[in-house]
């Protein structure tokens, strides 16, 4: 039932042409080289270190992977990080 | 780079926190709506910075997530003015200053003219001047169409005048007339041509008027060459009547110049020794005042100065001359010039005095000149004859008219 819901909605959006981060929520993810990252529509932090940041989004989690890692700024909307970037891994 | 100086008007504190739930501490901060800036992790915990208005808001955050929190830094405004709250004399400096800045910043400092060609733009601040516009004034006393109309008045060949403010500058545009505007003949009176000098007439144009001389005749001064009195007679050859009419014509004399100069072969050189003496000269309206080295002065010297008027703007000048002078030092030695320096220096003289009266219109027809040195003086002397314009217009005394003749007399 739930995935047909889903299904509809994603089809609807589609048809209607709504930006899929507005529509669905979908994280945003602005990468600048391997050293500047913006993200958007996230719901929290789940883990913070130097070499790992790990993001719960509502499409599941952002593990961001590297050295010296910084968070630039850091509001309920919108983050920004620094760093050396290794890799930046989707989890569902 | 706005966002940093907002951030240090309202002040801000880096925090170390210690806490078992670091990531629980941020997201609480987030949600409630807290910024925080450069998150870093550090050996004793974490590190960030927070404004100072949202750091009196962690403490209920703290208490939820056993936070404990350790200021590293102060930074910004508050901060400097509570460590500064003693030094009454910093605050009133900065306040005089923006005081001052503000006051100043009513007032016109720059007057710049462009766009003039024939004009310079020292006249026209000189009339600007004149309508009591001056480096200085109030901008509430400046009205630009009124400067702009006045200019256009009393410049008749600038065809458009834009003149605005500027911050602190009053810019004037101008577009000057750059077609020649034929000038309107004026309307002469009837007029005799007389002589202005004594001379032969060598050549002769009558435009109008009956001439009362001709080539080759010897003319005085006053003598009236073309005669604006024109006898007008009928068919039978009888007088009618006499029109007058303004003289015109070109009569050209022969004039003589006669020249004389002597100088004594004796006179006295200047010999630079090479010593010089520089010293400092400041001029503050009349009063001068020179700053030099101590030493003793010379007995004969040239004094060369560099000096420059300060201004603040471009043409806002102060009335302060400061520069440099040079005192270079020389000795008079006797000497005498040989024949042929004498004769040199001579000719020159000659060549100066023909450039002056050429200036004048003259043309050299003959240079009589000779150059004689005797008894240790060089005597040059002749005479040098010009063809130049003669005649000046005199109006004409008005003359009773003769009475018309009829049939009936």
């Amino acid at each position: 039932m739930r995935e047909t819901y889903t299904r509809f909605r994603e089809g609807l959006m589609s048809a209607l042409e709504a930006p899929k981060d507005l529509a669905l929520q979908e994280p945003l993810l602005t990468v600048t080289g391997n050293s500047g990252l913006c993200i958007e529509n996230y719901k929290s932090i789940q883990f913070y270190s130097q070499e790992n940041i790990r993001i719960l989004t509502r499409k599941g989690r952002i593990c961001i992977c590297g050295k010296a890692l910084k968070i630039q700024y850091y509001t309920s909307d919108e983050m920004g990080i620094s760093g050396n970037f290794h890799e930046i891994i989707f989890e569902p | 780079m706005i966002e940093r100086i907002i951030r240090f008007w309202k002040g801000y504190v880096r925090i170390r926190i210690r806490s078992r739930e670091t990531e629980r501490f941020l997201n609480l901060c987030a949600n409630n709506n807290l910024l925080l800036y450069r998150i870093q992790e550090s050996p004793d915990g974490c590190e960030l910075e927070i404004s100072l208005s949202d750091f009196f808001r962690l403490q209920p955050i703290c208490r939820k997530t056993h936070t404990r929190i350790h200021i590293i830094l102060k930074r910004g405004m508050p901060f400097f003015l509570h460590r500064n709250r003693k030094r009454k004399a910093l605050f009133i400096g900065v306040f005089l200053c923006f005081g001052l800045l503000g006051l100043l910043s009513t007032r016109i400092w720059n007057i710049h003219v462009e766009g003039n060609y024939s004009y310079s733009a020292q006249s026209i601040l000189q009339y600007l001047e004149e309508q009591e516009i001056r480096h200085g004034i109030a901008k509430k006393d400046i009205s630009c169409a009124e400067i702009s109309a006045g200019i256009r008045q009393h410049f008749p060949d600038m065809i458009w005048v834009a003149a605005r403010i500027s911050g602190t500058r009053l810019l004037i545009q101008v577009q000057e007339n750059m077609d020649s505007v034929p000038q309107k003949e004026e309307e002469q009176g009837p007029s005799d041509l007389v002589a202005t000098k004594k001379g032969e007439i060598l050549r002769m144009v009558t435009r109008q008027g009956i001439p009362q001389a001709q080539v080759g005749d010897q003319c005085e001064k006053g003598q009236v060459l073309i005669r604006g009195l024109v006898d007008i007679m009928n068919d039978n050859g009888e007088l009618v009547r006499q029109a007058q009419v303004p003289a015109d014509g070109d009569v050209y004399i022969k004039t003589a110049y006669p020249y004389y100069k002597e100088f004594p072969l004796a006179y006295e050189k200047r010999v630079y020794t090479g010593k010089t003496k520089k010293s400092l000269a400041l001029q503050i309206h009349s009063l001068e005042l020179t700053v030099g080295l101590p030493g003793k002065a010379f007995e004969h010297y040239d004094r060369v100065g560099k000096f420059c008027t300060l201004k603040l703007t471009e043409n806002f000048y102060l009335p302060i001359v400061c520069g440099t002078a040079t005192s270079h030092e020389y000795r008079i030695v006797p000497r005498e010039y040989s024949q042929e320096e004498a004769r040199e220096l001579a000719k020159g003289q000659i060549l100066d005095f023909l450039d002056e009266i050429m200036e004048k219109g003259v043309e050299i027809l003959e240079n009589n000149v000779t150059i004689e040195v005797t008894n240790n003086r060089c005597i040059s002397k002749g005479t040098i004859y010009g063809l130049e314009k003669n005649g000046e217009s005199v109006p004409l005394s008005s003359m009773p008219q003769p009475t018309e003749r009829t049939t009936d007399e």
